[in-house]
């Protein structure tokens, strides 16, 4: 080893920190291969939250008195986490919200009914999970505008040359992508996408809720305009997530909910809405979980993204190599080097539910089915996938316990 | 909070007064504040930064306060932008946007 070498993680020491490795069922851990649905829990980010709630806990902003200043101090410093991981030019262009999806919904209202119309165009994925889905076609079906997908390739990814026909349709005024594809783990060209958006006039709006917790997510070479991320994907609490907005869009968007906080002033028949970030952010926040969102960020920031990267980076390699000796399993997706710590997979007649179920007799814990991605089920042909992810605390062992598994569920099903 | 400010030569301000209901600490830095700027150009003042304020306050005040301690010069600022053009502090941003049912 060169004294360059770089920082290599080690999984069985920070797993001391998740006490559901203590639990054993059937005398082994759980082999928990589902962090791409939501991650487990160190005791750092509950311990927070029970300090917080036990002795800083009060309603935030407004309140004179000392406790409630020692909440809002919580909150708006996690505020500052949060755009620290993402090197926000300003904490006032981040939102908490209750989840990714909601961070979505508020882009798709908020900015998509008033700027929307017959003529303009709004461009998804084929792999998009239906939160940067839904949202976008149904806001286009309320205005007027037309709803189009940029197709897939038969290893996964985008097909840009796509690109140049949607253009001649109309007028592209939003571009929706996720940076990593929760079911097949794409790494997606974000960066150019968002620079053919702005070239249309477009906005480029980005789910990052698979990509933030595993790499470096920098909003300010990433070309995008909106950036929604998830706490409980990064060992987090659920119940918030945040948006990240360019200021100059959030200043002139209308507000989403409408409430106590969003104000400025209310009269009769007049309200001003409050300036940013709080014009968003309507009614009493999900304040101990915006707190363990921070203790989140700062727990896997101290382990380091570019270090957790890698660390999947060699899990997915062994799992894609184990599984493609196995003739009767087909891998979706990508190779290794273009994708995240995700493999989607089919085990020849047998339907993942059935694979998860026998899986999980033997302690392994992995999920079946959509993956809140039924376009990218139709292109594949497939009605559901069978799909393990990894994460910080994933260990090798816990891919030989999968392919044992497998050879399991084939030897009673196959 | 409604502040009155009458101009000498140019833009200088020759006098400023402020009427409302407020908290001690408005009404108290609010005062002080009509002291800091008489004799000042709207363009100085208008840029003027709050630490000055606060500076002559003179007490540690907690994030809430502050609010009540700055609301003055806040008003302050939009009088002189709107007698004399004067640009209003970026950190404002632009509006955030309003409901009009009139």
């Amino acid at each position: 080893m060169t004294s360059t070498a770089l920082p290599v993680l080690d999984a069985h020491r920070l797993r001391a920190d998740f006490a559901v490795f203590d639990d054993l069922v059937d005398g082994r851990p759980v082999a928990f291969l589902d962090s791409a649905a939501s991650t487990q829990k160190p005791r750092q980010v509950l311990d927070r939250m029970r300090t917080f709630y036990e002795h800083e806990y009060a309603n935030v902003h407004r309140g004179v008195y000392r406790l409630a200043e020692r909440a809002t101090e919580g909150f708006e410093g996690a505020r500052r986490t949060v755009a620290g991981l993402l090197n926000a030019p300003s904490e006032k262009e981040v939102i908490f919200t209750r989840s990714a999806t909601e961070a979505l919904n508020l882009v798709a209202y908020a900015w998509g009914l008033d700027n929307l119309g017959p003529g303009d165009i709004v461009v998804v994925t084929e792999l998009e999970h239906h939160a940067n889905f839904v949202p976008w076609q149904y806001i286009a079906h309320r205005t007027g505008a037309s709803f189009r997908n940029i197709p897939i390739d038969d290893l996964g990814e985008l097909q840009l040359d796509a690109l140049d026909g949607l253009a001649r349709e109309g007028k592209v005024k939003v571009v929706a992508n996720n940076l990593v594809s929760n079911t097949l783990g794409t790494i997606n060209p974000v960066e150019k996408l968002g620079a053919w958006a702005h070239e249309q006039g477009a906005i480029m709006v980005v789910d990052a809720a698979q990509a933030a917790p595993h790499r470096r997510v920098d909003v300010r070479t990433l070309g995008a305009d909106f950036v929604a991320i998830s706490s409980h994907k990064l060992c987090g609490p659920s119940g918030v997530g945040a948006l990240w907005g360019r200021r100059e869009l959030l200043e002139a968007m209308s507000p989403f909910n409408l409430g106590g906080e969003m104000i400025r002033s209310v009269g009769l028949d007049r309200t001003t809405f409050n300036e940013l970030p709080y014009k968003f952010e309507a009614g009493t926040p999900a304040i101990a979980e915006a707190v363990g969102f921070g203790a989140a960020i700062d727990y896997v920031s101290t382990i380091g993204l570019e270090t957790i990267e890698r660390h999947e980076h060699a899990l997915v390699e062994q799992a894609m190599n184990a599984l493609e000796e196995l003739p009767w399993v087909q891998v979706f997706g990508p190779p290794p080097d273009r994708r995240a710590g995700i493999v989607s997979f089919d085990v020849e007649g047998i339907h993942p539910h059935d694979v998860a179920q026998i899986l999980d007799w033997e302690g392994v814990a992995v999920r079946a089915g959509h993956h809140c991605t039924q376009p990218l089920m139709t292109r594949l042909g497939v009605s559901a996938t069978t799909r393990a992810s990894f994460y910080l605390y994933s260990i090798p062992e816990e891919i030989d316990r999968l392919i044992a598994g497998l050879h399991k569920v084939k030897a009673s099903l196959g | 909070m409604t502040v009155s400010v009458r101009f000498g030569d140019g833009d200088m301000i020759e006098d400023v007064g402020f009427e409302g209901r407020g908290c001690a600490i408005s009404q108290a830095a609010t005062s002080m504040l009509t002291d800091l700027v008489k004799g000042r150009t709207a363009q100085d003042v208008s840029a003027m930064p709050k630490e000055e304020l606060l500076d002559e306050i003179g007490i540690p005040l907690t994030p809430v306060r502050l609010k009540c301690a700055l609301l003055g010069l806040g008003v302050l600022k939009v009088a002189l932008h709107r007698a004399k053009g004067t640009p209003l502090p970026d950190e404002w941003g632009t509006s955030s946007g309003e409901i009009s049912l009139s």
